[in-house]
């Protein structure tokens, strides 16, 4: 078997895994463990969530390494199972790397939600949370509404390749905006608190913070400030565009 | 006991659509198992009502979801990232967040001072609440890799 074939499809696996949300720990073993599977036992993974570092010593004369970097980072969690099953499937049986390619093919050309799927999710966390924070049937709709509107153009803004702080900002902002816009009609005395505190949620930054302790636990710092930083930076970006809006409309 | 299960269900229904938003798929049920750890987190946190502290009942429904995040993720042989990012959506402080921003933007600095420590509490409960069950749960991982079994995946 190719060293430099094995070499670059363990980085694509890494690769997959990283950018659509798997924990530090999770990508090192991972690609750790496809090595050892294939009989390298002496590789080397350094992860950090916008680059990776893999070496390995094929004999000691000589050893290659490779770095990629990561440039685009979202969330897909079926993904991040898909390779993880794949993965355990690899170590049980070691198949040719050729073969695990195509099966790596396969996973990356599964469907997606569509972005009307996606829309139509934001509208649900928005109706399920502005209840759950204690709003009435009206608020919860509104917040529905805002929230749909408010992912579609996130859809689009992210097609566009913005960075995630701007969107959230933006979002923060737009939300309050309609919000505002909404309670000024006060149809049946809405709660503006509740409304944008439920459409909200939908830009939460729920796999950061998640991710950041579990890095942090797992001992790996970097990463883990990382991801925190990343957490805290995005709540403080929605505050700031809801702030904003709200302190011009006052 | 209505209004208890109604903000359980509130807040499945709540995490269901952030499914769609981390392109969860109905593969092995991760959908509908996913949500029910909010409802049950919350549950949880109900329960622990009489407490009157919110950020203790933070950190004993993480406690609580974490644990049902790792068994689930033993069950379907998933990662357990998957379980805990959506049950945790319920607990995180979108209330204080806003709250916080409001009492900044009014000028009142000590009502911003509080509600922004108190939310940072509660945010601190939640990351305490995965670090005390992650860390067992990988102290028992270790125990079973010095017995001779490969070291399980957390």
């Amino acid at each position: 078997m190719d060293t430099a074939q094995l070499l670059n499809l363990v980085t694509d696996i890494g690769c997959e895994l990283l950018e659509n949300g798997a924990e530090t720990y999770r990508v090192e073993d991972t690609m750790q463990r496809v090595f050892h599977a294939y009989g390298y036992t002496d590789a080397d993974v350094f992860v950090i969530p916008t680059c990776m570092t893999i070496s390995i010593t094929p004999s000691h004369k000589h050893s290659i390494a490779k770095t990629r970097r990561i440039r685009c980072r979202r969330t897909d969690l079926n993904r991040v199972d898909r390779i993880n099953g794949l993965c355990r499937e690899i170590c049980q049986r070691p198949d040719p790397p050729e073969e695990v390619y195509e099966r790596l093919r396969a996973i990356q050309n599964e469907q997606r939600y569509s972005p009307l799927m996606r829309t139509a999710g934001a509208a649900l966390v928005g109706f399920g949370f502005t209840l759950f924070y204690g709003g009435t049937l009206a608020d919860a709709l509104c917040a529905a509404l805002i929230a749909a509107i408010t992912q579609f153009l996130a859809n689009g803004l992210e097609q566009l390749g913005s960075n995630g702080i701007f969107v959230n900002i933006i979002g923060g902002g737009l939300i309050m905006l309609m919000s505002l816009f909404f309670t000024q009609f006060q149809f049946n005395r809405l709660h503006l608190d509740k409304i944008v505190i439920g459409a909200l949620m939908i830009l939460v930054p729920g796999l950061a913070l998640t991710n950041s302790m579990r890095d942090l636990i797992a001992g790996d710092y970097v990463s883990g400030q990382a991801r925190l930083a990343e957490a805290l930076l995005t709540a403080t970006a929605i505050a700031l565009g809801a702030g904003v809006v709200l302190s011009l409309a006052r | 006991m209505l209004q208890f299960l109604l903000f359980c269900f509130y807040a499945f229904v709540g995490s269901f659509g952030y499914c769609f938003l981390a392109n969860i798929r109905p593969r092995k049920h991760m959908l509908f198992f996913a949500s029910l750890g909010s409802g049950l987190c919350w549950a949880v946190y109900l329960l622990f009502n009489f407490l009157q502290n919110d950020i203790l009942q933070a950190f004993l429904a993480t406690t609580a979801l974490t644990i049902y995040a790792e068994i689930m993720a033993r069950i379907f042989k998933s990662p357990a990232t998957v379980y805990l990012v959506i049950s945790l959506i319920p607990l995180v402080p979108g209330g204080g967040i806003y709250h916080t921003m409001e009492h900044c933007i009014n000028g009142d600095m000590m009502a911003f001072l509080q509600e922004g420590s108190h939310t940072f509490g509660v945010a601190g409960a939640l990351a305490l609440g995965i670090l005390v069950v992650t860390s067992v749960m990988r102290l028992f991982a270790a125990a079973k890799a010095l017995r001779g079994h490969h070291p399980q995946k957390i």
